[in-house]
């Protein structure tokens, strides 16, 4: 669907390259679902016939802004519970939590990247 | 190593996220990053920015996964493109076509329910593909 020399961007969790199978297991227990799937964007790109523009790691930022929702949810419990039911705030709590647990382990990373269709 | 498995549970989690009322979901938004962005995900303005940046100046935008819109209103609204929306679950689409109608980009902002194995665009449909942090 993207033309030719058209741009490919966005943002990619990934597990870094050379995890073991256990640890590859764990980080896709930890982050999202397909996260262990992908270790490293820009090679895959290249297979799939597109140049490297731009790759940088975010993961710090992937963090920061991690930490910011499990504060964020732990502020507004009462309201959140409210809102969404106990069940909700649970897993969102949960997850965000699973994500940083991920990042700080060393099996999570977020990239940035930019890629040119051939 | 994809967990395929769990596709049709990842689908139905993200529809209950689309259903579920969102006033103190945005108001925590607002605090924890200083702007109401419509995502529970990881992409703060400032990297939506970076993606309205890299993509061309002018043309047509395609948002994989664009869920409550986010970042493509940005990129429509700031950016000028014209902009598709694509996503599963029709929840997500109802909230991503009033987002866009807040932004004032309705006009050349629109949604398309798909997946990203089979899109239903013709080959050179777009001058730029974006996504942000799909499936998480």
């Amino acid at each position: 669907m993207l033309r030719q020399g058209g741009v490919l961007a966005g943002y990619v969790i990934h597990t870094p390259p050379g995890l073991s199978e256990a640890d590859l297991e764990t980080a896709g227990d930890l982050g999202p679902s397909f996260v262990a799937g992908m270790d490293d964007p820009a090679a895959s790109a290249a297979l799939s016939g597109f140049d490297v523009l731009h790759v940088q790691d975010v993961t710090a930022r992937f963090r920061e802004t991690g930490l910011a929702w499990v504060e964020g949810l732990g502020d507004r419990e009462a309201l959140l519970r409210e809102e969404l039911g106990d069940v909700e705030y649970e897993y969102e709590l949960h997850r965000k939590g699973c994500i940083i647990e991920g990042i700080e382990s060393g099996l999570l990373r977020r990239s940035f990247y930019v890629f040119n269709g051939r | 190593m994809v967990r395929i498995e769990h596709h049709k549970e990842l689908i139905d989690r993200q529809r209950v996220k689309y259903e579920r009322p969102i006033s103190a979901w945005t108001a925590l938004e607002q605090a924890a990053f200083g702007a109401a962005m419509g995502s529970n995900g990881f992409t703060i303005q400032a990297e939506a920015e970076a993606l309205l940046a890299a993509v061309p100046a002018s043309g047509s935008v395609l948002d994989l996964g664009t869920g409550r819109g986010w970042p493509g209103k940005l990129i429509a609204r700031d950016g000028g493109h014209r902009l598709v929306g694509l996503d599963m679950p029709v929840e997500a689409l109802r909230l991503a076509r009033s987002a866009f109608e807040a932004a004032g980009v309705a006009e050349r902002a629109f949604v398309c329910a798909g997946e990203g194995s089979a899109l239903p665009f013709a080959s050179g449909s777009f001058d730029a593909v974006t996504h942000a942090d799909v499936l998480c």
